[in-house]
């Protein structure tokens, strides 16, 4: 239940620079994820905090303890943070309750002590005198989680630990975690790369790119209202328009959609849920044709393409293309070929606002 | 088939050994092998295993840890330099103490020298295996509240364990078989006792039946070695990013850390460099006759590539198999091949010069059996390398070329045998090497006449010659040369186990 500070943390390896100048908050029992493209510094972070890696420069605190400032650095194993790695990192040569024993002393209650561990994660009983290489997967990563939680820290720390898990398997793990770390009040910190993942997991999420943090925040107020196209891009889905705004309303290529922003030229963001199309009708709108898609249960992945009107603008390119996705539901049939009517719902995001 | 019959070939000299038990019934047995001069050889061979192989276990793991995991300066060079005194053959290393401290001799000496001719047996399975770790079980640990010592001891040393079991292994299968390093430095093995009996009484029934007590000993050493091994893999659990290795920095301690590879490297190379030095340049060209150095030399590179030929030859069939259609014949054939290459050369000297004495006279002392026994001797190096080379060569080729309509044999020939040609051309030079300083089978089974480097520096060596002995030492290293540089690139080519 501590908070961790980390104030112009930067790290470079060589010539690459891996953090630039990071400053990042983790409010006490919340769940924070880190994500990312691969290289852009995120586990580096997550490795400084653990104290696997050194910072060059910059500071880390936990509540009241100074991790890193300069001259102080504590090792690793005097920090009170769990960690959980990529593909669990259970120890081979150990049996499954000599994983998660490893880090409780030998004192009487150590065997209730990781029964009730490998329970709260579901594993059963029986399974403690097996070894590493006959676990699934997912069981390695529950001991492994397991194995992390036995000396109850403050901060857990999540090196992608579902990525090796396959889709199924990997929502049911997540949960699980999730679940297992909220009911005991843990700071946790996950690394991935996968956004969705990380719009799903946690409270809060910060964005990095190229050894910086783009932007930190509610998963909610991220994916609408990202820092700039790039993260927006990275988040999911977006639809990149320019626009010209008066009193309110963002006159685009697609059609006028709402916005809180002054008037003048401006860039806008669309998600694709906020596209709806019907079949074309013969009033004026914005028409587009479909170009392709593909089915995914309860809804249609739609591709469509604009088609041009004689009045349209030149200045209200796409900033992408002139082709964006829609989420059709999946009753509606608008097989390719087929010429629709847009409609923008919602309000759009205008980037660079503030 | 063709495997078939090279392990039966192969099991000749363990066939042999239980032949003499028979032959000389139990009476003779008991009375040649229960006296005290056999005890006193099973105590030495005991007490030179014990103390070699827990010290060399000790000084490899703290040279491997210290290249492999620590900011120590000159690390590549260093892991090179560690690896060299392989090139230098344990009799030289043995003939360069006695020359430098000619009253260095029993069982210290016996144990000094071989720790510093063996250990890189030992070290390059350990150093490969430790920079195969996977960091984050460490990483783990540490997050864990483990201090980097008890990380040590409760993590990365059990990981060791393979490594240092297998190199372990070879080092005492050496240590059994050596019999110039021992000779040298007046320690007495069975080796040693046997070749003694041998040159006294050809063939006797005393000599044979002290073979049979050593291949007991190597299997002993083979069983104990499979049981400390059980059945376990410690596979690496998951595929796993390899990240950077660990690094530990020594701060100050780096320039007392740097002493212990330092004084490795002093002892087990520079103590053979500079006598042979030394020698050398008190020989002068005195010690340069060239007539017996070139034919010499000519033998030993004839011997050297008929016998990598025809063993790369023989263990073809046995590593496709082994690679192609696993079985459990499979399995049992190849570990008749690998046992025979775990026995002595002096068993399977003493079993060809009794199987041609009884059955092949014309064959006695001939080129003809000196390569067989090569062949017997090193088949399991040559398996390791053809097995390696054709694990590379998809079976799909094979398959590919059999559906165009070729004979499997065209098959095999035109595609496994093609890719797999860069991993036989290895084995089949550790082969050579391996046979142009070998010793103890060649003085008991060469022709009259016969002359190789080993024999003629081993001539000159008895007479206390050392200076005539320098330029055969010195070709020997120059041929042995390449060997650490294979063995190396083998071993780091293999980072998991």
């Amino acid at each position: 239940m501590t908070e961790l500070r980390i104030q112009n943390a930067s790290k470079r390896y060589g010539s690459t620079l891996a953090l630039n100048e990071v400053s990042l908050v983790v409010p006490s029992g919340s769940r924070m994820a880190i994500v990312g493209p691969s290289g852009s510094g995120k586990t580096s972070l997550l490795r400084l905090i653990a104290g696997f890696e050194t910072p060059d420069s910059g500071l880390i605190e936990m509540g009241s303890n100074t991790l890193c400032d300069g001259g102080t650095f504590v090792p690793p194993h005097r920090r009170d943070v769990g960690y959980v790695a990529q593909e669990g990192a259970l120890f081979p040569h150990m049996s499954v309750a000599d994983n998660v024993g490893f880090g409780i002393t030998h004192t009487p209650g150590r065997t209730e002590r990781i029964v009730e561990l490998l329970q709260q994660v579901g594993i059963p009983a029986d399974m403690m005198t097996r070894r590493p290489h006959q676990l699934s997967g997912g069981q390695q990563q529950r001991v492994a989680l397991a194995r992390a939680m036995a000396r109850s820290p403050s901060i857990m720390l999540l090196d992608e630990p579902f990525s090796a898990l396959d889709a199924g398997l990997r929502d049911a793990v997540r949960d699980m975690v999730g679940a297992v770390l909220g009911a005991a009040g843990i700071t946790t910190i996950l690394v991935t790369h996968d956004q969705a993942e990380a719009l799903s997991f946690a409270d809060y999420v910060a964005v990095m790119r190229d050894g910086r943090l783009v932007q930190t925040g509610s998963p909610q107020d991220l994916y609408l209202h990202p820092t700039d196209p790039q993260t927006a891009r990275f988040l999911g889905d977006a639809i990149i328009l320019r626009a010209v705004v008066t009193d309110g309303i963002a006159h685009t290529l697609l059609g006028p959609v709402a916005v809180a922003a002054k008037s003048g030229p401006q860039t806008i963001m669309l998600r694709p849920e906020q596209i709806r199309i019907r079949p074309a009708d013969p009033s004026p709108s914005t028409r587009g044709r479909v170009v392709s898609r593909r089915y995914e249960g309860a809804a249609w992945r739609t591709v469509i393409e604009h088609v041009p009107t004689k009045t349209g603008r030149d200045d209200f390119v796409l900033e992408t293309a002139s082709v964006f996705v829609a989420w059709v539901p999946g009753s509606d049939a608008f097989p390719p070929g087929t010429e629709v009517s847009i409609d923008l719902v919602g309000s759009a995001h205008v980037f660079g606002k503030n | 088939m063709l495997a078939t019959l090279i392990a039966l070939i192969s099991l000749m000299p363990l066939l042999f050994v239980v032949w003499v038990a028979f032959d000389s019934g139990w009476e003779k047995v008991s009375d040649l092998i229960f006296r005290p001069k056999v005890a006193g050889l099973l105590v030495n061979t005991a007490l030179l295993l014990v103390t070699t192989l827990p010290a060399s276990l000790v000084v490899a793991v703290a040279l491997a840890w210290l290249i492999e995991r620590t900011d120590l300066p000159g690390r590549r060079i260093w892991s090179w330099l560690v690896t060299a005194p392989l090139a230098v053959p344990a009799f030289v290393h043995s003939y360069a103490w006695n020359s430098v401290a000619p009253s260095f001799h029993g069982l210290g000496a016996a144990v000094t020298v071989s720790l510093f001719a063996y250990l890189p047996f030992v070290y390059l399975p350990i150093a490969a295996q430790l920079r195969g770790l996977d960091p984050s079980l460490e990483e783990t640990a540490a997050s864990l509240g483990k201090s980097p010592l008890e990380i040590f001891f409760l993590v990365v040393l059990p990981q060791l364990r393979f490594a240092m079991l297998g190199g372990a292994l070879l080092i005492g299968l050496h240590l059994l078989a050596e019999y110039g390093l021992f000779v040298l430095t007046r320690f007495d093995t069975f080796a040693t006792a046997i070749v003694d009996q041998f040159q006294s009484v050809y063939n006797g029934p005393a000599a044979n039946l002290l073979g049979g007590v050593l291949v007991l000993a190597c299997l002993v050493l083979l069983q104990f070695e499979s049981r400390l091994r059980g059945e376990e893999r410690y596979a690496r659990v998951g595929s796993g990013s390899t990240r950077n290795r660990i690094e530990r920095p020594l701060g100050g301690l780096r320039w007392i850390a740097i002493l212990l590879p330092l004084g490795f490297v002093a002892f087990a190379l520079g103590v053979p460099l500079v006598t042979l030095s030394r020698w050398l340049y008190l020989g002068g060209t005195a010690v340069w006759r060239m007539e017996f150095v070139s034919s010499a030399l000519i033998q030993t590179a004839l011997l050297a590539g008929i016998g990598a030929l025809l063993t790369t030859a023989a263990a073809f069939p046995m590593a496709w198999l082994s690679v192609r259609k696993p079985s459990r014949m499979q399995r049992a054939l190849e570990t008749a091949h690998y046992y025979v290459g775990a026995l002595p050369g002096v068993i399977v000297a003493l079993a060809l010069v009794t199987i041609t004495v009884r059955v092949a006279l014309p064959l006695y002392q001939t080129v003809f059996t000196l390569v067989f026994a090569y062949v017997l001797m090193f088949l399991p190096r040559a398996l390791v390398g053809l097995r390696a080379g054709i694990a590379q060569a998809p079976v799909e080729l094979e398959r590919a070329a059999s559906s165009l309509g070729k004979s499997p044999f065209w098959a095999i020939l035109h595609t496994t045998a093609r890719l797999a040609a860069p991993g036989a051309a290895a084995s089949a030079a550790l082969v050579a090497l391996g046979i142009a300083n070998e010793l103890t089978a060649t003085l008991m089974l060469a022709p009259n006449g016969t002359r190789t480097l080993a024999m003629r520096f081993w001539a000159y060596t008895a007479e206390l010659d050392f200076a005539g002995a320098a330029p055969y030492a010195l070709l020997m290293i120059i041929l042995s040369a390449p060997l650490v540089v294979l063995l190396r690139l083998e071993a780091s080519a293999r980072e998991t186990l």
